[in-house]
């Protein structure tokens, strides 16, 4: 069976503009970037471009990618995210409403399996993540989606929720600690690929 | 008004809103110039971007339409060709495009008939800067019409297991971009041999890297480049370098390792 370049390696022939392994990158992570942007924007055509511009980004500096920083797959959804982000508060300030309802994070069995290079998530993975979701209380993670996918600082979640700021600030903290514990005692690390 | 300054235990409370970009733009400012000077912050505002990062992987999937694919690697291909071009593309160039046009600015050697080629320095080039600009547009040529590579490898003690790259157009010209050989001594340089197949070398030239270990060299081989079978890299006494290899052997490629494919 042929050699299957890691993403580590991928990265290198970026430095040299090696196009096909941008393509190898594309086909492996690209699906992960993709529905995370579609599913922060809701927009299609938004989701296309934070693709593109994700991909593109990687491949005129590679250098901004650092191994030692973890590993890509999270390192691109970092990126996708911030971008998805900038995109929706862009948005907003030009009037659109900022909502607070949301479609579920629930692990969802597609009909289109992923082709097997596309598998960079393993499913286990992600049902892993669902659970450690699961094991925060109902404040916990509404502060987390709230911030995370929609992009909310502590006070604009404070006013959405009328709630004081000390509180939601009490709720972020102690959210994204336990989710940080949870996955740690899972050795959900040693999983990422 | 002057700032307050956070404490530790106040800047570590609030690490978790900032890995998640959830506070205000004045506190964001605060507290990034305390985690700029304190690692157990970095430290743990790193685990915490690892942690979004794996959160981002627990949404619904769906794969992309099928011709984002194509787009991409139809903006990327453009992008390097516009800006090897050398034209008014407005997009920034890619970073190893950067390191090979600036380092060709540095540095051009040509080689004809095995001749030792000229080693130019910065304040030669900025006098001969219409000369340059003749031999970077051939450079970017050259990688322009690129169609077979080979990846130059280093010794052992390099940081990178590639240090360069050999791009070949049809014909007897080619270029060689380095990126990672340490800069030298005072007095010595590094020399290429291109290696035939009876394991004769012909001297390809001598050159130097710049301070970010780059140099990206226009090549002329005797012949085609066919009649080689790989190219050697040796640090030799400067400036004109050796008849034949003396010094050790820092990188090389074979031919064996050419494959298809430009840029």
């Amino acid at each position: 069976m042929a050699h299957e370049p890691s993403d580590q390696e991928l990265i290198a022939r970026l430095y040299w503009h090696d196009h096909q392994a941008l393509a190898l990158l594309y086909d492996r992570h690209a699906r992960s970037v993709y529905s995370l942007a579609l599913y922060i924007l809701r927009d299609r055509a938004a989701a296309e471009d934070v693709t593109q511009d994700v991909f593109l980004q990687l491949w005129r500096d590679p250098r901004q990618y650092q191994e030692e920083r973890g590993q890509l797959g999270p390192w691109l959804l970092r990126i996708t995210r911030n971008r998805a982000i900038d995109l929706l508060r862009r948005h907003d300030r030009q009037g659109r409403s900022r909502e607070t309802d949301w479609p579920p994070l629930e692990p969802q069995l597609s009909d289109q399996a992923p082709e097997l290079e596309e598998q960079v998530w393993s499913i286990a993975l992600v049902q892993r993540l669902h659970e450690a979701l699961s094991e925060l209380n109902d404040a916990q993670r509404q502060v987390i989606e709230l911030a995370y996918f929609r992009g909310m600082t502590q006070r604009e979640m404070a006013e959405a929720l009328g709630l004081p700021l000390g509180t939601v600030k009490t709720r972020v903290r102690s959210a994204l600690r336990r989710l940080a514990e949870i996955l740690t005692r899972d050795g959900v690390w040693s999983d990422v690929s | 008004m002057e700032r307050r300054q956070l404490t530790h235990e106040t800047a570590r409370e609030e690490l978790p809103a900032h890995a998640l970009q959830a506070l205000d733009p004045e506190d964001t400012v605060r507290l990034s110039e305390h985690v700029a000077g304190c690692p157990r912050c970095q430290d743990e505002l790193r685990h915490f971007d690892e942690v979004l990062g794996l959160l981002g992987a627990a949404v619904p999937q769906e794969a992309p339409p099928p011709g984002l694919r194509a787009r991409v690697l139809a903006r990327a291909i453009e992008s390097a060709t516009a800006q090897i071009a050398g034209g008014s593309a407005r997009s920034p160039l890619p970073g190893w495009a950067r390191a090979a046009l600036a380092a060709a600015a540095v540095l051009v050697l040509a080689l004809v008939g095995g001749m030792v080629s000229v080693l130019n320095d910065v304040q030669d080039l900025r006098r001969e800067l219409e000369a340059v600009r003749a031999q970077q547009r051939e450079v970017t040529s050259v990688l322009a019409q690129a169609t077979w590579w080979a990846p130059v490898t280093g010794v052992a003690s390099q940081a990178r297991p590639e240090v360069g790259r050999l791009y070949l157009s049809e014909g007897e010209h080619g270029v060689l971009v380095i990126d990672g050989l340490p800069p030298l001594a005072l007095g010595e340089v590094y020399q290429i041999w291109l290696i035939r197949a009876d394991e004769t070398r012909i001297s390809g030239g001598v050159f130097t890297v710049d301070a970010a270990q780059r140099a990206t060299l226009l090549l002329t081989a005797p012949g085609t480049w066919t009649a080689y079978r790989g190219m050697g890299i040796t640090i030799e006494p400067g400036p004109a370098g050796s008849p034949g290899p003396t010094g050790p052997r820092v990188a090389g490629c074979s031919l064996a390792d050419w494959q298809p494919g430009g840029l």
